[in-house]
């Protein structure tokens, strides 16, 4: 202290004192005060202990409803699958049927050739189905002749 | 600070040991200690309000951790080096919450002090304080320690796990500053 006396003068004339204070009965209740918090923190935990371990039972037992029920869907979706019971898209819809209706296109176009080309092989038998026909409506065959 | 005896401390760690006297045992704890921890954080925290925040949360971190202390050290040690921790971290947090450097902490904390309700120091007094914030954190934590608590070096190294010579060093600067700083104007 007779060190610091010499080599700090101007601090040893300041008298050695706590200035703060306290308001008052606060060293009183401070006790009470962090014995009361550490009451809410276990009561926290405690709680919180309990919720769980009260709600664990009921907890295992829903977990298990599920899965039971999860397996049972994917055992019958597994074994009753339809291939048919497919639901497409209207844009899956679309392309199948601008695809098919293409298709019956061109087998209507191969027909048609095919029916183009059978008149074309038969063209002398039609012509004699046209002039019975006309036969038979009593046309003037002469006529005609002369019309073409 | 005078350390409460070392059987009086065996005691206390003893009662809390069973079941029954536990709660009974952390009261006389906090009896015991309550003072010397607040005025060490009040110290270092500047406002009430702050103190006591900081030093419930000390007593309950306390109450926690009570079950892993081993009495290699001396309770009121430990308790100290958890206050001390605790008030450093509740500057720290400050300064991220409030945005501020570290010295825009310590010129609130000097406002603060000048309209400090509990604050009771004359004119000699607020300067002593003044100067004694224009410190680096650590250093004034053992100006403190060692000025107003009359901490022994080797107590003080071991709440603040340092040696004993950087101590001495720390407080033979924070005396000069502190002298220069009160013999100026």
């Amino acid at each position: 202290m007779k060190d610091l006396n010499k080599i700090t003068p101007n601090l040893s004339k300041i008298k050695k004192e706590n200035p703060f204070r306290v308001p008052d009965q606060y060293f009183e209740e401070l006790p009470g005060a962090i014995m009361e918090r550490m009451k809410d923190a276990k009561y926290g935990q405690q709680r919180g202990y309990r919720l769980w371990t009260s709600f664990r039972p009921h907890l295992a037992i829903a977990a298990t409803i599920i899965v039971f029920v999860i397996i049972s869907y994917a055992s019958v979706k597994l074994l009753f699958s339809d291939s048919t019971d497919q639901e497409f898209s209207s844009l899956e819809i679309a392309e199948y049927i601008e695809y098919y209706s293409s298709d019956l296109d061109e087998i209507l176009f191969y027909e048609v050739l095919d029916d183009i080309q059978e008149q074309e092989l038969n063209a002398a038998d039609y012509e004699e189905v046209i002039i019975n026909y006309l036969l038979d409506q009593d046309i003037d065959f002469q006529s005609i002749v002369e019309v073409l | 600070m005078c350390p409460v005896g070392g059987n009086r401390e065996h005691e206390l760690l003893s009662l809390f040991k069973s079941k029954e006297n536990r709660n009974y045992a952390f009261n006389q704890i906090i009896q015991t200690y309550q003072e010397r921890l607040y005025w060490h954080i009040r110290r270092i925290v500047i406002i009430h309000d702050d103190a006591n925040d900081v030093l419930q949360n000390t007593f309950l971190k306390a109450w926690t951790g009570m079950d892993d202390f081993r009495e290699a050290s001396q309770l009121y040690t430990w308790l100290y080096r958890i206050a001390t921790n605790e008030a450093l971290s509740f500057l720290k947090k400050r300064k991220k919450k409030f945005f501020i450097s570290t010295t825009d902490v310590e010129e609130s904390m000097l406002g603060t002090l000048e309209e400090d309700q509990y604050f009771d120091g004359d004119e000699l007094q607020m300067k002593l304080q003044k100067a004694i914030l224009s410190l680096p954190k650590k250093q004034r934590i053992v100006f403190n320690m060692k000025y107003y608590d009359e901490m022994k070096y080797e107590e003080m190294a071991q709440v603040l796990d340092t040696s004993v010579g950087a101590l001495k060093a720390s407080y033979h600067h924070a005396v000069k500053k502190i002298e220069k700083f009160i013999s100026q104007d």
